[in-house]
């Protein structure tokens, strides 16, 4: 098989996949209890005649079949439709929100990177009180929520402390307690799979060849350990992406900070399904093209693979 | 006589490993069995009640007649945490629950209805798959609107995947074997050799599964209350609690810290349980087959 024709059929699936997440969305507007038309007024108890020429203006008194292909030819053309709140198109909120968002997440992944990293490297394979001592931890981290370990921090170190501000407005300090809640939520998964990964390239044989060889032990772990360990980091990297994706939105309303989470978390309790589904459609795309990446990445970092599908 | 020195240290060893490796399993199983009675019998732990108000001691620090201190309103901490116990694990269990029969019912189906079923039982679960971490539970909430019986319907809806891939992988597996085989054979209707034969022998790791599962969907339970999307106001909630708490921060601790605890104490609980079940039930499977 070509490259082209390797590269066509996770590509293919993942538009069939994204089109199916376009139709849950769509069946979340309009099979489901509530009149949008209703909701999008905003008032209570609208007269009849005002909600059937909203309807009309909606488009909502057109066949079924014919609003779904109008929904997805305005998707199409990049048109998430009307915030029923704000009163401004939601990809232009979009727009307004992801930086903030981008930003978080990726502060996060390397402050989370930055910990379990050498963690990793310096508990795979030691004795086992070490080990345990750190695999406790981890567990701990995983079991807490993040929205409550936000609540310590604030609580520590804005309150107590007052070293970073209460409200995290768009500063660099403001970024601080907000990355560090969302990468404590992937550290615990992170370093258990990196250190798994090193412990097991540590008993392949290369690794002691290279011993052999006198290489000193910390250079046998990050040249030789280290690389190896990435490959199942790729695995759980599908994980990883959607606990950013989904922890933003209980970070930024921890820390009242601006982002598309905060806008999807104030949408919901006010019912404006428009956002909603624009953060979420949103999310789903990056979420699949980054998926998408992740496969062919496996391909680029471990050689026996392309072997085996050639 | 002497026993070899290598003998003796290497089982010194094998029993302090071992007794480490016991004590927080021990622990464990008791925390689980102390949330189980504080489901069915919360008044053991407290006296007093979860919303009986006080505002002369609003917001006192631990101790006294308050052993865990007091909320904004003079509600005694301690009494809300286990009254609050049943709102709080009943979205997470409750949505295990239904990602679990409808997972499995749907990974049987997927593996022994055809490839037609199977394709189309498998596009769903990647579409659902799609919506990255608590977002598609945040959808349906959205469509749904907010409560504890839309969080848990919402939560099942995100989990049910996960089951679901399961579910039909093991029973690709046990279709295969002889008993099944021999089923075919002597003419017993599909539906029959489904529910009879597929399903029990594919049950057991689902089970371990949602043993594992139960303290992750704890946690999206209290998130979700948290945001304001769970029980509704009077009711105790860990979540909610916490999500109070954030506004007197800066003149009481305790509110803050205490439901934390339970939830992270609940969770770590169940995974140590959980791990132990699935090792359990590891050791029995590889009996037979070695």
């Amino acid at each position: 098989m070509t490259v082209s024709r390797r590269l066509a059929k996770p590509f293919l699936r993942a538009l069939g996949v994204l089109l199916g997440a376009e139709t849950v969305t769509f069946a979340a507007y309009h099979l489901l209890p509530g009149d949008p038309a209703e909701v999008s007024l905003g008032v209570p108890n609208p007269s009849a005649e005002l909600v059937a020429t909203t309807r009309h203006e909606m488009g909502l008194d057109r066949p079924l079949a014919v609003q779904y292909v109008v929904f997805l030819g305005r998707l199409l053309r990049g048109d998430l439709g009307t915030s029923y709140q704000l009163h401004e198109p939601v990809t232009r909120v979009l727009r307004e929100q992801v930086w903030a968002t981008v930003t978080l997440a990726v502060a996060a992944l390397a402050i989370a990177f930055a910990v379990s990293v050498p963690l990793a490297v310096a508990t795979a394979g030691r004795r086992p009180a070490m080990r345990g001592l750190s695999s406790g931890g981890e567990l701990l981290l995983t079991s807490s929520p993040s929205f409550w370990i936000g609540i310590l921090l604030l609580s520590l170190f804005s309150f107590r402390l007052g070293w970073f501000p209460v409200i995290s407005g768009t500063s660099v300090r403001g970024l601080v307690l907000p990355a560090v809640t969302l990468a404590v939520s992937i550290i615990g998964v992170l370093t258990q799979v990196l250190r798994d990964g090193l412990e097991r390239a540590l008993d392949e044989p290369f690794t002691v060849s290279a011993r052999a060889r006198g290489t000193g032990e910390t250079m046998v772990r990050l040249r030789h350990g280290l690389r190896h360990a990435l490959i199942p980091l790729l695995t759980v990297s599908g994980w990883i992406l959607g606990a950013l994706l989904g922890g933003t939105v209980v970070v930024e309303t921890v820390f009242s900070r601006q982002g598309l989470g905060r806008i999807a978390a104030t949408a919901i309790t006010s019912r404006d399904l428009p956002t909603v589904t624009g953060v979420v459609l949103v999310s789903a795309l990056v979420f699949c093209v980054l998926n998408l990446v992740i496969d062919v990445l496996y391909r680029v970092v471990d050689p026996r693979l392309r072997t085996a599908t050639a | 006589m002497t026993a070899p020195p290598e003998a003796a240290t290497l089982r010194i060893r094998g029993g302090l490993a071992g007794r480490i490796g016991r004590a927080p399993l021990a622990v464990s199983w008791a925390v689980v069995g102390l949330i189980l009675v504080a489901l069915a019998w919360p008044g053991a732990f407290t006296s007093l009640a979860p919303d009986a108000a006080d505002p002369a001691v609003a917001l006192a620090p631990p101790g006294g007649g308050h052993p865990l201190g007091t909320d904004e309103l003079g509600r005694d901490i301690l009494s809300r945490i286990v009254y609050g116990a049943r709102p709080s694990l009943l979205i997470g269990v409750g949505s295990t629950l239904i990602a679990l029969v409808i997972g499995a019912a749907l990974g049987v189906a997927a593996a022994t209805w055809g490839r037609r079923a199977d394709t189309v039982i498998m596009r769903l679960a990647d579409v659902l798959l799609a919506f990255p971490g608590l977002l598609l539970a945040l959808l349906v909430i959205a469509t749904l609107g907010p409560g504890s019986t839309n969080s848990v319907i919402a939560l099942a809806c995100a989990t049910m995947p996960g089951f679901l891939r399961i579910a039909r992988s093991q029973s690709l597996v046990v279709r295969r074997s002889d008993f099944v085989r021999a089923a075919v054979v002597l003419g017993r209707p599909p539906l029959s050799i489904q529910l009879r034969h597929v399903l029990p022998n594919a049950l057991p790791p689902l089970l371990v599964f949602s043993m594992i599962n139960i303290g992750s969907a704890i946690i999206a339970g209290t998130t979700l209350s948290f945001l304001g999307l769970g029980p509704r106001a009077p009711q105790a909630e860990w979540g909610s609690m916490l999500s109070t708490s954030r506004n007197y921060l800066a003149v009481a601790w305790a509110p803050a810290v205490f439901p934390g605890v339970a939830i992270a104490l609940t969770v770590v609980a169940l995974n140590i349980a959980g791990r132990d079940l699935q090792r359990r039930f590891e050791r029995r499977e590889s009996v037979p087959r070695a």
